[in-house]
């Protein structure tokens, strides 16, 4: 329960997990010492690797800013990957009612937020009304999603060639700009600039962030003081979701200029661990989020030049995630102790 | 005392420990000698319990060492106090709501790691255990179905599992009524029988008189006096208690029995009609309530704690409505949609919850956000939609000096405070604002004498005011007191609400025993 009492095993989960990679990597018929160097160098010196690193920072950072408003009030919404979808799917269905300006780009950024505001919101529904978990009525929305995305790139709205599982390109008047010549940066970068500033202003000085803070840390006092857990279960789910669906707008729109099919791999899962390395505080989530697309644009390197095994990669990713995680639990000033006695578990109100 | 030349049993020897810069014990030498009762005693945030917690391996103490049987010991934890024979009962109840009594056991037996669970033997020996102590030990029961009182029973044998030659108990009393706190004595004096000495926290003078040898009192964390019950009375423990502060001790004056003054009564701010409740399990708690609570009046419920209060409250509170019958409050109505705790609050219902700690804050949050889970929608601490932190944290600073809360400042997290303390921020930011009607629950349960004292004022100004309160209370003097009228809740019926001045303390007696009155 306090970060002294849980000091001890992360360094053992670091130390294991340590072990465990080096270990891995040796096996594989690889120098451990190359491997990071690898890594660091593609991620840290090299302009494209940065580059790389940036443009992936800009989704994680809306996803890492939609799991932190949920994680504040204890809602645990895994389905950002489904949440994504249902935003890009609603925005590329609609894009052609669109203008081709400015405005017209804004629209489709909030056709992305509705659409994953609704795929969100009925998780939040399941939860709200039919006190359903929301873990699972998340993660099995995720499986919906990929479905349809999926019949949908292969029927209604795959390309006119009918030949690749993709959808038609959006109007291009409809795609973010480069902002920087010579790069693929975008005006997602703008976008989730601001959605940090927004995101953190509501989240810590405003009247919305302090009743999910006081969900998320005693429902029983949230309840007496009037705040229904129930209704803000629902208000959360339906926030983030609406951040997932716009970082899937962002990324069509930047990126791809159309839908196909996991074109954001794994994005929701990583948006969770962005969002618990930055202590789910919204100022940290670009930091954080940018210091895991620099592992990624690194382990991306290692991949490409077949230093290691390509499922090798998919390990270290997660090691070295779970490493982040121990670490700022080690790293966590206890606080003193608490003023409750003895065992953790036995608090009532945990 | 212990004889001299025999070894105390336990001895603190100059513990001094610190939070940052509170110094919570302050060279504090204390020597409990075996088969003894030693009252702790103290004002809100004095280091009692902090003497608990060391004494019970949570943490250790910063200077100073902690003997036994003569011997310097340094616990490494609970476990090792637990083994060296001292058995804890903390202030606040580590029981586990959705289990059952036996499990709540048995998770402490393994959480220490004393043994391997064997459930049906655990389950003998706190069965053994309770008749020994002469309490009912269900142990399928659940604790949320238990009233604080049983709560407290299983706590006690949860202590008293293993070997026990001393035993803490932190303000037991302070949830009891009369007749389980006689139980609780009588248990006291035969743990003492058997040689089991006893520490006991109180703020309630009279137990110290019922029970304890010696007085241990305690001031600003050091030891101000440590004498023999025999020699001491409730004056001089007073004086230890609060020392030469002359303000302090005005507060205390003793008041002549208030002769209730006629007050100008106001309207109806709630009407209740023919309410029925209903328990969780679906038993009947009041039925027939009938009830009007007019502002300018302090309208107290008496009776056991179980006998439908607490439901009552809730939904006056609008956590739940009445099973039949209807309740109009402030212009909402108990059967429409409207019927939250969100609206009534807005329509100026506040509410001093009965667990507080359960209930009524967030222990990790600063006391300036604590503030806030009953004032949000106040305009001034908002601008523009975003909180302003400075005014708000001077405004809560203002409310910590009323109050005479012991905190550092209206930044220090509310887990950093006192057991009392607690109660003292709940109170003063449910009686802060505007409030229309006070439900208020046990309010000077926890609270020093001093803080009673200002607490009972301060209800008394808010009446004057033309506030309508409700005083939930299981303690008829502070009803005599203050209430200007009274309703007794007994066997799902009720009493009166008659005025209290034209009722005799063995009227009330009798109908909370459920009699309609004594026979003349
Ligand atoms: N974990 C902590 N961090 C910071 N300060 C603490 C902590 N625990 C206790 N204190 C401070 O130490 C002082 C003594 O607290 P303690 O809980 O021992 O008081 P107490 O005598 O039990 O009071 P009460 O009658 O209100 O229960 C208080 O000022 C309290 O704020
Ligand atoms: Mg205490």
């Amino acid at each position: 329960m306090t970060g002294t009492a849980l000091r001890m095993p992360a360094l053992l989960v670091i130390g294991f997990l340590v072990a465990m990679v080096i270990a891995a990597i040796l096996l594989a018929g690889a120098d451990p010492a190359s491997v990071a160097y690898g890594i660091i160098e593609r991620a840290l010196f090299t302009r494209a690797g940065l580059l790389e690193a940036l443009l992936r920072a800009i989704p994680l950072t809306i996803m890492g800013l939609g799991i932190a408003i949920a994680f504040k009030a204890r809602i645990f919404n895994i389905g950002m990957d489904g949440q994504l979808i249902a935003g890009s799917v609603l925005a590329v269905v609609a894009a052609p009612l669109l203008p081709g300006n400015i405005a017209g780009i804004v629209f489709f950024l909030a056709l992305g937020f509705l659409g994953g505001a609704v795929w969100g919101g009925i998780a939040g529904v399941i939860k709200a009304r039919f006190g359903g978990n929301e873990i699972i009525a998340t993660i099995m929305l995720n499986y919906v999603a990929v479905q349809l995305l999926s019949w949908l790139v292969r029927g209604p709205l795959q390309e006119k060639m009918k030949i690749i599982p993709r959808s038609d390109a959006i109007d291009q008047a409809l795609r973010l700009p480069v902002l920087f010549d010579g790069t693929r940066i975008h005006a997602g970068l703008i976008v989730a600039i601001l959605a940090v500033a927004i995101v953190a202003l509501v989240m810590l000085r405003g009247r919305f962030g302090y009743r999910l803070a006081v969900v998320g840390a005693n429902d029983h006092a949230a309840r007496y003081a009037g705040i229904s857990p129930a209704w803000m279960a629902a208000a959360v789910l339906i926030l983030s979701g609406a951040l997932a669906g716009l970082a899937g707008a962002v990324e069509v729109a930047g990126l791809y200029g159309r839908l196909q099919e996991g074109f954001a791999p794994g994005f929701g899962i990583a948006a969770i661990a962005v969002a618990l390395v930055a202590r789910l505080n919204p100022l940290l989530v670009p930091v954080s989020a940018f210091g895991f697309s620099l592992l990624y644009s690194g382990l991306g390197a290692l991949a490409r030049n077949g230093v290691v095994p390509f499922p090798l990669i998919n390990i270290l990713e997660g090691a070295i995630i779970l490493v982040f995680l121990a670490a700022t639990v080690a790293l966590r000033h206890g606080g003193g102790q608490t003023r409750e006695a003895p065992e953790s578990g036995a608090r009532a109100d945990g | 005392m212990t004889e001299t030349g025999s070894v105390p049993l336990v001895a603190l020897r100059g513990v001094t420990k610190r939070f940052g810069d509170v110094v919570a014990n302050r060279a504090v030498d204390l020597e409990i000698g075996r088969g003894e009762v030693i009252a702790l005693v103290g004002e809100n945030g004095a280091g009692k319990s902090t003497i608990v917690n060391m004494l019970s391996g949570v943490f250790p103490p910063d200077e100073g060492t902690i003997e036994i049987d003569g011997a310097a010991t340094g616990f490494t934890g609970p476990a090792a106090s637990v083994e060296a024979g001292i058995g804890v009962v903390h202030q606040h109840y580590m029981l586990v709501p959705t289990l059952t009594a036996l499990d709540n056991i048995a998770l402490q037996a393994s959480e220490l790691g004393l043994w391997k669970i064997d459930r049906r033997a655990l389950g003998d020996r706190a069965g053994a255990v309770a008749e020994a102590l002469g309490f009912r030990f269900d142990r399928d029961q659940r604790i949320d179905s238990l009233d604080v009182a049983h709560q407290q029973r299983i706590e006690i044998i949860k202590a008293l599992i293993h070997e026990v030659r001393l035993l803490v108990l932190d303000e037991p009393t302070a949830v009891l009524g009369a007749d389980d706190k006689a139980r609780l004595f009588d248990t006291i004096s035969g743990l003492k029988r058997q040689g089991v000495s006893v520490v006991l926290i109180t703020h309630k003078l009279e137990d110290i008189f019922a029970v304890a040898d010696r007085a241990v009192i305690l001031r600003n964390g050091a030891v101000a006096a440590d004498l023999p019950v025999k020699d001491l009375s409730p004056e001089t423990i007073v004086t230890h208690m609060v020392g030469s502060d002359a303000e302090a001790r005005s507060e205390l004056e003793i008041q002549p029995e208030t002769v209730h003054p006629e007050h100008p009564v106001g309207e109806a701010v709630c009407r209740v009609r023919d309410v029925t409740l209903r328990r969780p399990n679906g038993s009947v708690a009041v039925s027939g309530l009938s009830l009007d609570l007019h502002a300018g009046e302090i309208v107290a419920v008496a009776g056991v704690d179980g006998n439908g209060q607490s439901e009552f409250v809730h939904c006056l509170a609008g956590l739940q409505r009445p099973d039949e019958g209807e309740i109009d409050c402030l212009g909402l109505n108990s059967r429409a949609r409207t019927w939250s705790p969100a609206r009534l609050r807005r329509a100026g219902v506040s509410h001093i919850p009965e667990d507080r700690r359960h209930s009524g804050i967030v222990a990790e949050m600063t006391l300036a956000k604590n503030y806030l889970l009953s004032h949000l929608d106040r305009p001034d601490v908002f601008r523009l939609g975003l909180l302003r932190n400075h005014h708000l944290g001077q405004v809560v600073d203002g409310l910590l000096n009323a109050f005479k809360v012991r905190a550092p400042g209206s930044g220090a997290l509310m887990k950093t405070l006192s057991g009392g303390n607690q109660q003292k921020i709940v109170l003063a930011r449910e009686l802060d604002g505007d409030p229309k009607l006070i439900l208020a629950t046990h309010p000077s349960r926890g609270l020093d004498l001093n803080t009673i004292a200002f607490v009972h004022k301060t209800l008394e100004q808010t009446r004057d005011a033309g506030k309508a309160i409700l005083l939930l209370s299981s303690d008829i003097d502070e009803i005599l007191k203050i209430a200007d009228r009274i309703i007794v809740f007994a066997g799902g019926r009720t009493f009166g609400p008659a005025p209290c001045r034209d009722l005799t303390r063995q009227t009330i007696g009798a109908w909370i025993a459920g009699h309609e009155d004594i026979e003349a």
